[in-house]
């Protein structure tokens, strides 16, 4: 099936895909970002043409992971490769990715019990309750498994790794700190600040299991999950 | 020649979508929605690049000396001549050729051991 893509679709679409690629490091956005434009551009073009709206919504389904995944591989490249000092805003929006599962986790175990304690009733609620525990799952070890890529993506070109950590202690810092170990060793901050992004990390998730435990409880003595 | 064969032996293995993108690129030059439509043939629709990382790996290919911009047009008038076309270097082709070989290894183990089975024909 062969459909003509109505103009107005595609320049709406290459338009969101202009707003996106702002997501990349500015430097690699001025050399790359015609080329991966005009890519978007053919790709629309095509994915129209064979299946309409379902392949522009196919498109960009994988153009989005695609985007996020890769434009954070940029940025490690970008401040590996020139030891370069982060701005402010890099290095808020690094902190902000580094703490997207602990963010969605939060948000998602206190409203869960919330909105299921007070909207619902208890044989209402039980589809409900396996969905929203279903999408805090999907969604904290989604951005676990995009973050580790990033982890793993950024250490290939990373040598100065090996001086900061000790082969044995590397391993745990990695999966601990994750990007918070690139902003160390990239001169921004020093160990120190590891240090306490790693207290952060252990002890956030703990606080949260004190403050939301007994909030579960109560929802499940209620009867509220299946 | 000792440098040379070092240099490509630190290459390898090499990542999948590098390795597509060599193989695309091992016939003729091709642009990035060229490459694009080469892998996803190749590969009969099993491998399917997204815009940022085909670029990404182009420019990490660039800089490793892999492959290298053309300034040579297929045909300049159907063309759009914002488009970059890309072609394999001396060091591309030679790393290209011994991971093949490396794969080829691999495939004679796993003949060896009957992984492959009687579906395989030699």
């Amino acid at each position: 099936m062969s459909h003509t893509p109505p103009f107005n679709v595609l320049s709406a679409a290459e338009r969101l895909y202009h707003i996106l690629l702002f997501v990349y490091p500015a430097t690699h956005r001025r050399e790359y970002g015609p080329l991966l434009a005009q890519l978007f551009r053919d790709l629309c073009r095509d994915s129209y043409r064979q299946r309409g709206f379902v392949g522009l919504v196919r498109l960009w389904s994988y153009v989005l992971t695609d985007t996020v995944v890769t434009a954070a591989v940029e940025h490690f490249y970008a401040l590996q490769e020139g030891g370069q000092i982060m701005t402010r805003r890099q290095h808020w929006m690094i902190l902000s990715l580094a703490g997207l599962p602990l963010e969605l986790g939060m948000l998602l175990f206190i409203i869960n019990p919330v909105f299921m304690g007070q909207m619902l009733t208890p044989n209402a609620a039980q589809p409900i309750g396996w969905l929203m525990t279903a999408a805090v799952f999907i969604l904290v070890g989604t951005t676990y498994v995009v973050q580790r890529r990033i982890i793993v993506l950024s250490q290939l070109s990373d040598s100065s790794s090996q001086a900061v950590c000790g082969r044995a202690s590397r391993i745990a810092w990695t999966v601990l700190l994750g990007p918070f170990r690139s902003i160390a060793l990239n001169g921004h901050r020093g160990k120190g600040f590891l240090f306490a992004c790693s207290i952060l990390l252990l002890v956030l998730p703990a606080a949260l299991l004190v403050f939301v435990g007994p909030a579960i409880v109560t929802v499940l003595k209620a009867g509220l999950y299946p | 020649m000792g440098d040379l064969t070092s240099e490509i032996d630190e290459l390898l293995p090499l990542t999948p979508t590098v390795l597509h993108i060599l193989l695309a690129l091992a016939d003729q030059e091709r642009h990035g929605y060229g490459i694009m439509q080469e892998v996803t043939a190749m590969t009969q629709n099993q491998v399917r690049m997204g815009p940022g990382t085909l670029y990404g790996s182009i420019k990490r290919m660039l800089k490793a000396n892999l492959i290298e911009e053309s300034d040579e047009r297929p045909d300049p008038e159907l063309d759009d001549e914002r488009r970059r076309y890309y072609r394999l270097t001396v060091l591309g082709r030679r790393v290209l050729a011994a991971e093949a070989r490396r794969l080829s290894a691999l495939v004679l183990v796993a003949r060896t051991k009957c992984i492959l089975g009687g579906t395989e024909a030699v």
